[in-house]
């Protein structure tokens, strides 16, 4: 009886990985405790808070120390007067931001940042706001993570979305994990990972670095194995490719596997290819076969950093298998050549034909919980023309059809007096984007800057002319309606499925409102109520997702469906072998390894090295939970940098010795990042690795992925200057 | 009638009386009659995700039902009857 009438699920805040038990699946994940928990604290930033701190003197503070202060309470104004932030209605802030935006000389003078937890509900009424303004500028947070997924799949298989369900990697033979850590950041994967392991699956890794959690994993769920302290081996094959080396990597695989076929057919016997997947399914494979042959094995060993023994290996995993499923998050997608790496994948698994079918496919696993929905409901700075010509029948409107700014576009834009707004769907612009001193003050260059947050952080301390900090519900928190009525959200997916979710807490705040009302609010004063009822939409998340179904084909009866357990799928034309491609059929692409990567390049200079920023344990994105980080045997610090013992002896340096990290100044720009104590690590020589947001000051923000402007925080040159006294 | 039966009986009671969901209406009877006095072991006698009972909890705090704490870690809440609640059960039930 109970579980038969449960109410809504309730979607964990966390990460993107699909839940096959929704409703429950954060207490599941240590990750997912941490989020809720990090969302339901006791602690208040409240008017008494803010009157007690300059915005300057919290400008000095660590991101950890200022989102612990707590929940936001009240809608905050800044006061350049006082230096400080001031309570102020909601009424008078929805005013004046919309004035505000109304006096800028052109719609397109204003930035729309979407943060990957908005809703769906959220994120549709903010670019319906946005478009009906005027501008299709929406820098998003995935622009700085799976970009090049998206452009990547959509040239290879004609969708930006991997091709997976969960219940694929309960049949694949061999799943490929690259560039990806789901120890810390997708701890719920670990648990299918592991699954698959147990029945004999094999689980090839490819990150840089020896991540302890990624190679073991206890099962919270298991509590046998949790008492005995023991483990299950996750990686049956743990390879470390240098930074950017994946490519290289992928490419050796295929290079042997069509010598073992030529050998195979020149025997008499059967291809080892899926010879009719590729005849009826895809283009270009001659092409990129000629280009793969034409690679030398010098190159690719160099490039990739592994030998020609351990891409063997790799190739053996991949021919063993019937079916075969790649993952890969940043690692891939974070640096110049990121989109090509994203196609060699899937040129890789188009050869068996392990795209469209079960328990095989390709699988970019998103990171913040609702990053791949928010780009479904249209937060795209360059949306395809049947998404606009739907919206504006469905509402009225004239949407833009320039094409707007992604996040590289709205830092240029600012720095350059070109953009003088910035609203903030939640996130933390300033610290997640390279470059933070740059970015930072761009964003005090602007006349206005509005963030929708539910903890204060560094990010809102870079104040505009008039700055709001607008506090919100969390997704943990109980929202109703003027009636009284409990309102949901939906979300989806890494693996496309849509859920809904209800909150389970009581709210921080009487005074705070859900991120639908604000975004209503601001909209009703800047642009009016007389085409678009805002009022009514900010109360009926109901009537939102109503309209919602008639802009954005596969959601008919959004409200019906999303109310069923585990919600529903989101149809995936290539997961059905529908290849929405110029040329109908899936697309090999042909394009050549690099010349060179950064490690390559950074060797010619003594002292240079390749760095990758990534998050600790205690972290999600810019959120940092806690000072330790458990599995690299790092605690109460983040500043620290991990170096290859042998790299560490060649710069004449001890482990645990202070430097400062510098980046490449060769625009001009000084990039420092001070004070970092030298952790010896289990890291290819030449490869570097700290944690973000402290590195991104030495990330440069005008530089960028080929086709997909993803900053490259996964291949930053720096050098080391040790710290006197050291 | 079976000791599972007496108890959904109850709960159907309460639910119809108080106008509770079905959810909110086990927690208040397992709280009361001892069966599970936090969230997280309600969760785990009843097969339901413990986000399901936190919601249930917080909707029932202050009414029914009071937490007498939270875990920071865990989110699990410790539960007790308010006077409200306890009259349910004759006013006795916290003793139980």
């Amino acid at each position: 009886m109970l579980k038969a009438n449960q109410p809504d699920g309730f979607d964990c805040p966390g990460c993107a990985w699909g839940d096959p038990e929704h409703g429950s699946s954060f207490e599941f994940c240590e990750n997912g405790v941490k989020a809720v928990a990090w969302e339901s604290t006791e602690r208040r930033a409240t008017p008494a808070f803010f009157a007690r701190h300059t915005v300057s003197e919290l400008r000095g503070w660590s991101d950890y120390d200022l989102e612990n202060v707590g929940r936001l309470t009240h809608p905050m104004r800044y006061d350049a007067a006082t230096d400080r932030y001031v309570a102020v209605d909601w009424a008078d802030a929805f005013a004046e931001i919309g004035a505000e935006l109304r006096k800028l000389n052109s719609p397109n003078e204003a930035e729309f940042y979407t943060s990957g937890r908005a809703s769906n509900e959220a994120a549709f009424l903010y670019q319906l706001f946005a478009r009906s303004f005027g501008t299709n500028n929406f820098p998003d947070c995935s622009n700085m993570c799976h970009e090049a997924s998206g452009v990547g799949l959509i040239a290879s298989i004609g969708i930006g979305k991997g091709t997976v369900l969960l219940e694929d990697f309960h049949h694949a033979d061999a799943i490929f994990v690259i560039g990806q850590n789901p120890a810390t950041n997708h701890p719920r994967m670990l648990g299918d990972l592991r699954k698959a392991s147990m029945r004999g699956a094999r689980v090839a890794v490819l990150n840089p670095i020896r991540e302890r959690g990624l190679e073991k994993f206890a099962d919270p769920q298991d509590k046998i194995e949790m008492l005995r302290g023991g483990a299950t081996s996750i990686a049956t094959h743990y390879f470390q490719p240098k930074l950017g080396g994946d490519m290289a990597a992928i490419r050796g695989v295929a290079k042997i596997v069509f010598a073992r076929d030529d050998l195979e057919k020149a025997a008499g016997r059967p291809s080892l290819l899926d010879e009719e997947f590729i005849a009826r399914h895809t283009h270009g494979i001659e092409t990129w076969r000629a280009e793969v042959i034409a690679t030398p094995w010098g190159h690719i060993e160099d490039q990739s950093g592994l030998t020609y023994d351990e891409i063997e290996t790799l190739a053996d995993v991949y021919l063993g298998a019937e079916r075969v499923i790649a993952t890969w998050a940043m690692g891939v997608t974070q640096h110049k050549h990121s989109v090509a790496t994203v196609r060699e994948i899937a040129n890789l698994l188009f050869l068996r034909g392990h795209v469209g079918r079960e328990g095989a496919g390709l699988c970019p696993v998103r990171g913040h919980s609702n990053v791949q929905g928010d780009r479904t409901v249209g937060i795209n700075e360059n949306a395809p023309g049947w998404f606009l010509d739907n919206l504006d029948k469905e509402f009225g409107i004239a949407s833009p059809r320039t094409p707007g700014h992604n996040v590289l576009h709205a830092i240029h834009a600012m720095v350059e007096g070109r953009s003088k707004a910035f609203i903030g769907l939640g996130g933390n612009f300033a610290r997640a984007t390279p470059d933070t001193p740059v970015v930072e003050a761009a964003l005090r260059a602007c006349r206005l800057t509005v963030q929708i947050a539910t903890k204060p952080n560094l990010g809102h301390m870079a104040v505009g002319e008039v700055a709001y900090l607008l506090p919100c519900l969390g997704r943990t928190e109980i929202e109703r309606n003027s009636k009284g009525k409990v309102q949901i959200v939906t979300v989806e997916d890494s693996m496309s499925m849509v859920h809904g979710s209800g909150g389970i807490n009581k709210p921080a705040s009487p005074h705070l409102k859900s991120e639908v009302a604000i975004i209503a609010g601001m909209a009703a004063e800047a642009v009016g109520s007389q085409v678009i009822d805002w009022a009514a939409m900010a109360d009926d998340n109901d009537l939102i997702r109503d309209r919602l179904s008639r802009v954005i084909p596969g959601f008919e009866d959004y409200n019906v469906r999303v109310r069923k357990p585990r919600g529903f799928w989101l149809r995936n034309s290539a997961t059905e072998r529908e290849w929405r491609t110029p040329s109908g059929r899936a697309e090999f692409s042909a394009a050549p390894l690099p010349v060179e990567v950064e490690h390559q390049s950074a060797r010619k200079t003594e002292g240079q090295f390749v760095l990758q920023t990534f998050r600790s344990h205690d972290q999600y994105n810019t959120t940092v939970y806690g000072l330790d980080d458990r599995y690299r045997g790092v605690y109460g610090e983040r500043r620290v940098v991990f170096i290859n013992p042998q790299d560490i002896a060649a710069m004449g340096a001890e482990p645990n010795a202070r430097v400062d990290v510098l980046g490449s100044s060769e625009d001009g720009r000084a990039r420092v990042a001070e004070d970092f104590r030298i952790v010896a690590y289990d890291i290819p020589r030449g490869c570097v690795a700290g944690y973000y947001p402290e590195l991104n000051a030495v990330v440069p923000f005008n530089k960028a992925g080929e086709g997909s402007d993803t900053p490259l925080s996964k291949s930053t040159l720096v050098t080391f200057r040790q710290r006197s006294g050291a | 009638m079976s000791e599972a039966d007496a108890f959904l009986a109850r709960v159907e009671a309460i639910a119809e009386s108080q106008n509770l969901q079905p959810l909110e209406a086990a927690l208040v009877v397992s709280v009361g009659e001892g069966v599970a006095r936090d969230t997280m072991s309600f969760g785990r006698v009843f097969g339901v995700g413990h986000a399901l009972a936190l919601r249930a909890a917080a909707a029932l705090e202050g009414g029914l039902l009071r937490a007498t704490s939270t875990s920071a870690k865990s989110r699990r809440m410790r539960l007790e009857l308010t006077e409200a609640g306890a009259a349910l059960f004759g006013g006795t039930a916290q003793a139980a």
